[in-house]
């Protein structure tokens, strides 16, 4: 039997028509998914109050920033906007700050408890929140920082810290010890060692690290709702007011906005110039 | 059991031709062996017979069944890893009955076929041990067993035997061959180590760059290369090339050598080849003499392997222990004409 | 010796701060359970609030966020599961897919509630949708039903590339050549999956579950917005009666539930994900 060779389409087994199909379908489920709901957000902050957009048209009649400007005009999100963007800094700074010596720790040292320690950096995040923020404001009520600006500064830190001492240890860990002694070796004294060595080299962590503690801080609420309100609003707050009882859509879709904008600039910087496992150890390798 | 053919086989990778127009025909119980440098195919061939790679082109047959297009899980085969790729969640005995689950065996048949399997590769105790707490010769062992238990049509290694140390490698592979020949199963064996393909195999197939060299049984592979990759790769070579002259004698850098019929059409360039086994002490009665002053010698043990300078080619040379050169030293073999094969 | 000095002095303004914290309200919510801290009455131990907390109420609500948890971890990964088998091996379209499917991480809670609950709102792009194609007479209402259905909508929408994230982890550890091996023995794709890569992939898909389990469990603003009025979420429950009722030491109790429920998960997640490192390659 001496059958010629037949030339065959690269990969060779039929079933390949099947996975496409599946993967097309896929990818437009999930772009539905996720599209829809944000694209929903921009149209209903464009509509104009004058043609209510309503079933059956599609699209809304027409398009205006009349409701931008009447949110910003007549709501307190200018405040607020000023609040999140002044304690978001601070929360920053401070957590970068109590994170740095224990993140070096965690990143450079063998210790026993340092699995258990781990675990117990990662609970701000973990445990319901409002719980904390429940009784934590106690606690402040007693301290006399409730309705106060460095209350919620030092909130926002402990909410942040979890991120930042992640990624900052990921970043002193990754550090060669071989280059920490050549260092050492040439004559760096400490000073000179973190100026010049350890801290260079985990600015990009650093700078990973920042971003998402900011994040985090933008979009805090629980502790905001309980400690802040109402002297204090910070975007989320303002955000929350317009989706509970008083479900005013356009201002809503306004504000989601405001809301999103910083935090996905800020994580599409994080994710183009800085490596991905950032992203993973802050969101997924939990 | 069951004859492989594999005709015209061609793969691509990216632009680059990993297997090119392989054709072969394996018979029935043979222990065939695919060896060559790494990149010339061997293991991409291997991976088209099990079904992990389709062909570019081309067509494999087992027996009369095409079986280009059928799926692994369907075509039978079955394969010993260089990983050993036992499951880490199951114990010994699922392992080696995974196959037999797969095949729907009823339970009684199933656990005796996995007693015999692991009787087979001295096994037996171990059914309930994870392969995590298995040594590695003990890890290869259950792989074995796996691949066996089911009968394949054909058995497939894929260099089982690389991550095991020297002496245990060299234990092993005689106890692979051995049960090849008790349990006549056609076996492919893929492997870039020369000396092993040279104890277990019926037949060795040398293959370079996707193309096959040669193919024969293992002295013919050793005693008569066909080209110089073949005999560079399998052993220690010395090659020297030269011009054929018309009284038959060969001119070389080293001297002019005589060698015996079976010269190659045509060309007159030619190359010699010959072992280093091949040259001995006494140089009377020889048909060549080689002079030359020795540079490296090493101690192989058994016999002491060595370099020698003849007019500034550098030749190997083996002699028992007791003859051994000194570094430096003048020395004259002999090389007879029948031992240097001609190729062009 | 020096050294264990040094390392707990590093390791205490980071840790230290985050350990103060908690433990504070941790502290005070036990307290407060049990009375010896109070306001507007007189300290002392007592279990009273205890006692009066299994009300209907309590209950109801209970059993409303377990719901909603289990229902958000488990639905979740009934999609997300897939996605990452999915992703595994690297096909066309893969990339595009993996990054569409990470937004809802950059989307924050709040605004997350948002578009769904404008997406599935009574007058919302679904119901036009549905009643455009004719599928349905009537607008369904899907937002503040009773079941929980909005809560649990945004939920998985905005946990899914989270789980998505650590299954795909979990599953890149699985080597490749003992999916083939399986093949190569008679697995067909459905066998594989059920023998192989299920097994394998089990730590991982109980941490996946469990992290949402306890991140929905104790969630107050998602429910606010799109639950029910009743029942609501134990955290609801908890903030009204704090704050509106001035019932903190009731409130107390309900933090501790959550609390200890939220921590014995916790400890699950500890053990597996331990289980889970000693069996990475």
């Amino acid at each position: 039997m001496t059958a010629l060779a037949l030339p065959r389409p690269a990969g060779g087994l039929p079933r390949l028509s099947l996975r496409v199909f599946l993967a097309a379908l896929a990818a437009i489920l999930l772009l539905l998914w996720t599209g829809v709901p944000l694209l929903m957000a921009v149209l209903w902050s464009l509509v104009d109050p004058d043609k209510p957009w309503s079933y059956p048209d599609f699209l809304p009649p027409s398009l205006s920033l009349a409701q931008w400007q009447y949110v910003f005009t007549y709501s307190s999100i200018g405040r607020a906007v000023a609040t999140s963007f002044t304690i978001a800094p601070l929360a920053t700074l401070l957590a970068f700050v109590l994170s740095l010596p224990t993140a070096y720790a965690l990143g450079r040292y063998r210790f026993a408890g340092k699995e258990t320690l781990k675990l117990l950096i990662l609970l701000p995040i973990v445990m319901p929140g409002m719980v904390i923020a429940l009784f934590l404001s106690r606690a402040f009520d007693m301290l006399g920082l409730s309705q106060s600006l460095f209350g919620l500064v030092l909130g926002h830190t402990l909410l942040g810290m979890p991120f930042m001492l992640r990624i900052l240890a990921t970043a002193f860990e990754a550090i060669p010890q071989d280059l920490i002694d050549a260092a050492r070796n040439l004559g760096a004294g400490w000073p000179a060692l973190v100026r010049r060595v350890l801290v260079p080299m985990v600015l990009p962590g650093l700078f990973a690290g920042a971003i998402f503690t900011f994040i985090a801080s933008l979009e805090e609420f629980n502790l905001t709702f309980v400690i802040g309100t109402p002297t204090f609003e910070t975007i989320p707050t303002v955000l929350f007011g317009y989706l509970g009882y008083h479900f005013v859509r356009t201002n809503a879709a306004v504000v989601s906005i405001i809301l999103m904008v910083p935090s996905i600039v800020l994580l599409f910087i994080a994710e183009r110039y800085l490596k991905t496992e950032y992203l993973s150890s802050a969101f997924g390798k939990l | 059991m069951s004859r492989l053919r594999l005709n015209h086989l061609t793969r691509r990778f990216e632009g680059m031709v990993a297997v090119d127009d392989l054709s072969l025909e394996v018979a029935d119980g043979e222990f065939l062996t695919l060896l060559g440098p790494s990149g010339c195919g061997k293991t991409t061939t291997l991976r088209m017979i099990a079904g992990f790679l389709g062909p570019d082109a081309g067509d494999i047959w087992f027996d009369d069944r095409r079986m280009t297009d059928v799926p692994p899980h369907r075509r039978n085969t079955a394969m010993v890893f260089q990983s050993y790729a036992l499951f880490p969640h199951m114990s010994v005995a699922e392992n080696v009955g995974f196959g037999l689950l797969m095949r729907k065996l009823p339970k009684m048949e199933s656990a005796a076929r996995v007693a015999e399997a692991l009787d087979l590769v001295s096994l037996t105790g171990l059914e309930d041990r994870r392969p995590g707490q298995l040594s590695g010769g003990q890890q290869q062992r259950v792989a074995l067993a796996r691949a066996i238990v089911t009968r394949p049509d054909i058995l497939l290694f894929d260099e089982p035997l690389s991550n095991l140390d020297a002496k245990l490698r060299e234990k092993v592979r005689v106890e692979i061959r051995e049960l090849q020949r008790r349990l006549r199963i056609t076996s492919i064996y893929v492997t870039h180590d020369q000396a092993e393909a040279l104890v277990v195999s019926d037949r060795i197939v040398v293959m370079n760059r996707g193309r096959i060299e040669q193919i024969g049984d293992p002295d013919t592979i050793y005693r008569a290369p066909d080209n110089a990759f073949v005999a560079d790769f399998i052993g220690l070579t010395n090659i020297i090339e030269g011009m054929l002259l018309d009284d038959g004698t060969v001119d070389t850098p080293i001297g002019r050598l005589r060698i015996d019929g079976g010269r190659p059409p045509k060309s007159t360039r030619v190359k010699l080849i010959w072992r280093p086994e091949d040259m001995k002490a006494t140089a009377n009665g020889q048909a060549n003499r080689l002079s030359g002053t020795v540079r490296q010698v090493i101690y192989r043990g058994n016999v002491t392997e060595f370099t020698f300078d003849v007019n500034g080619h550098s030749l190997r040379g083996q002699l028992d222990n007791d003859l051994r050169p000194q570094e430096g030293e003048a020395i004259t073999l002999g090389l007879e004409a029948d031992r240097i094969r001609v190729v062009i | 010796m020096r050294a264990r000095l040094a390392i707990v002095l590093l390791v205490l303004p980071g840790a230290g701060f985050i350990f103060l914290f908690l433990a504070v309200a941790l502290t005070i919510t036990a307290l407060q359970s049990v009375g010896v801290l109070g306001f507007g009455r007189e300290p002392g131990f007592t279990w009273e609030f205890w006692a009066a907390l299994f009300d209907r109420q309590f209950l109801d609500s209970f059993l409303f966020s377990a719901k909603v948890g289990t229902g958000s971890a488990f639905g979740t990964l009934l999609l997300a599961y897939p996605l990452a088998l999915f992703l595994r091996r690297r096909r066309a379209g893969g990339r595009f897919i993996g990054s569409v499917v990470k937004i809802p991480l950059f989307v924050p809670a709040l605004v997350a509630a948002f578009l769904i609950l404008n997406a599935m709102a009574f007058h919302g792009v679904i119901n036009g949708v549905l009643l455009g194609l004719g599928l349905i007479g009537q607008p369904l209402l899907m937002m503040n039903d009773k079941f929980g259905w909005g809560v649990l909508a945004i939920q998985v929408w905005k946990k899914l590339p989270f789980q998505l994230l650590i299954l795909a982890s979990v599953l890149a550890t699985i080597r490749t050549d003992i999916e083939d091996a399986a093949r190569n023995l008679g697995a067909g794709p459905w066998q594989v999956l059920r023998h192989i890569i299920l097994p394998l992939s089990m730590p991982g898909i109980l941490i996946a579950v469990v992290l949402v389990f306890i991140m929905t469990f104790g969630d107050f603003a998602i429910t606010r917005i799109a639950g029910p009025i009743y029942p609501t979420s134990l955290a609801v429950l908890m903030h009204t009666k704090a704050l509106t009722l001035s019932e903190w030491n009731l409130a107390a109790c309900i933090g501790m539930v959550i609390m200890v429920a939220s921590l014995a998960f916790v400890g699950v997640y500890a053990r597996t994900a331990r289980l889970l490192q000693g069996t990475a390659p």
